[in-house]
């Protein structure tokens, strides 16, 4: 298929999701509702796109199938500075304190993976550097879980699965502005980045900086998911399978995977997210937490993927 | 002015105590297919490397006068890219590179659809090739582009870099086949310890003398119709 066409049927497939999504779940005749239902759905919108970006640029730069915007531990920091707050309400003073203090930890993160990564560790160093923070992070998460007073348990969990909770427009303008910012960036790279997919030597004759490559793009992909994590929690599966699902159709031309997975990753969350709260369990509405359906859905379709790849790959 | 690729007194080493190449000096002239031959870890492939700036090497120890594509010996993509795909990203670089006619010439165009883990040795070989050429070089870096070719493949390989220098392209390409060398080169560079011990053409440097400097005696040099030919020693 046409590449142009596929991202068109793309854009309508994202800008539907978001145009029906206020009118689906309970009470779809009160017009509060669904205005109540807009900010959660763009702040989808703009985190799906973000995500499925990250994981993009996370496959490209780590030159690895399995990298995914939590690869390096960006997440796993965002989501310590988060949770601290959330645990320890005496830390929040106010509501802006859980995302500033997860996007505080995971840019000093990412500012230790650029610098370890420009001590020649090469892809796979820094592949092993973002397991071993995840590791720490992961570690450090449980002592805040260990240590928080029990009722604050079900926010916590429920934080941590990835949910879209949100009444107001302020955390979307929040992913908005670092994905703009972050997008105009990728944009100028995507010869680069092309270039740097075929052959890290091949593209350095061929005059890409790929010290300066790997920085920019580790600093955007790990702003992206800082960005997205802070506001809605570590969203499973969308930065693995959207750039795998394209790459069949769409080849691995940066300059129309960048927007192809932005489409399909917001289309998807916004999906995704209006199935969590449009849910009945047992009759009643259950508003699931988004990460559970981006995983239930997300995970037998990626298995779909690699089944067919396998099919396809000469034996 | 004729156009040249020349390195100066370059001296390259990873560690101090070291060096790979030793205050070499090495010149590539437009239009000349050149070969670069020594014995393994004589400096042969960093010389490439240094050519291509991919090393880092003193200011002014190369000089290109024109643009320099280099292929290295193994290529590692990160997905598998068709052979459109491959020759797309070598024309990026070009002005006006028409990818179509130069699959043509290169007779790979029944393969762009294609992709590189489909491929033989040798068609792969022609597809990373018409990959560097479409960017248009003035000088072009192959290094051991015919290690993985039967003789036949080696053979088409070499007649089609010739056409592109008689367009005026100037090519170097480390290879480890004397015969070959001898054959196809306008001029041959003898790297020896990280330096070059010998450059000229053909019959100047394939010499028992100067093989018994590399390798002892354990091959000699015979003529065929004046081209030198390199054979094992009797034992």
């Amino acid at each position: 298929m046409n590449k142009l066409l596929l991202i068109v049927l793309l854009a309508a497939f994202s800008i539907a999701t978001i145009w029906m999504a206020p009118h689906f779940g309970a009470a779809e005749y009160s017009e509060q509702i669904r205005a109540l239902r807009l900010p959660r759905a763009s702040l989808a919108w703009f985190s799906g796109g973000a995500l499925a970006v990250a994981g993009l640029l996370m496959q490209t730069l780590l030159r690895n199938d399995l990298a995914t915007p939590f690869t390096l531990g960006v997440a796993s920091s965002a989501s310590f500075g988060a949770f601290v707050c959330f645990a320890f309400p005496a830390i929040a003073a106010t509501i802006w304190a859980p995302p500033l203090l997860g996007f505080i930890c995971a840019i000093a993160t990412i500012a230790l993976i650029i610098k370890l990564g420009s001590s020649n560790l090469g892809h796979n160093g820094i592949l092993l550097v973002g397991i071993t923070i995840n590791f720490v992070f992961g570690a450090a998460l449980m002592i805040v879980r260990h240590l928080a007073p029990p009722y604050r348990m079900t926010k916590l969990e429920h934080w941590l699965m990835g949910s879209i909770e949100t009444s107001s427009f302020e955390p979307t303008w929040v992913v908005a502005a670092v994905a703009l910012l972050c997008l105009t960036i990728l944009w100028t790279k995507r010869h680069d980045l092309d270039q740097y997919s075929f052959d890290i030597k091949v593209a350095q004759a061929r005059g890409v900086n790929i010290a300066r490559l790997m920085n920019v793009g580790l600093a955007t992909s790990g702003l992206l998911t800082a960005a997205v994590v802070t506001q809605c929690g570590p969203i499973a599966f969308i930065g693995l399978l959207v750039p795998h699902a394209l790459r069949p159709f769409i080849g691995h031309s940066h300059k129309y995977m960048l927007p192809a997975c932005w489409l399909l990753g917001s289309g998807f969350l916004v999906f995704a997210d209006t199935l969590s709260r449009s849910l009945l369990v047992f009759g009643r509405s259950s508003d699931i937490p988004v990460g559970i359906i981006t995983a239930l859905v997300g995970g037998p379709a990626f298995l779909l993927i690699v089944l067919r790849k396998s099919k396809k790959a000469p034996h | 002015m004729r156009m040249n690729l020349r390195a100066e007194h370059l001296c390259f080493a990873y560690a101090a105590e070291q060096p790979i190449l030793n205050n070499l000096s090495f010149e590539l002239q437009a239009g000349e297919l050149h070969f670069i031959v020594g014995a393994n870890g004589s400096g042969k492939s960093t010389l490439l490397q240094c050519l291509a700036q991919l090393l880092p090497v003193a200011a002014n120890a190369v000089i290109a006068d024109s643009r320099v594509a280099y292929l290295p010996q193994t290529i590692a993509p990160c997905q598998d890219f068709s052979v459109q795909q491959v020759i797309e990203l070598g024309a990026q670089l070009a002005e006006n590179c028409d990818i179509n006619e130069l699959m043509r010439q290169l007779k790979i165009d029944h393969l762009a659809k294609r992709t590189l883990s489909q491929l033989s040795g040798g068609e792969r070989q022609r597809v990373l090739v018409a990959a560097v050429l479409a960017e248009q070089p003035k000088f072009l870096l192959l290094d051991e582009p015919s290690s993985s070719l039967d003789i036949h493949h080696q053979v088409e390989l070499f007649r089609l870099l010739k056409t592109f220098c008689a367009k005026g392209v100037g090519i170097a390409v480390v290879c480890h086949d004397w015969n070959i060398s001898s054959r196809y080169a306008d001029r041959i560079s003898l790297v020896h310890n990280g330096t070059i011990i010998k450059c000229g053409e053909p019959q100047e440097v394939i010499t028992s003398e100067n093989l018994r400097q590399l390798f002892g005696g354990s091959v000699v040099v015979t003529h065929l119709q004046q081209t030198p030919v390199v054979m094992p020693a009797h034992e």
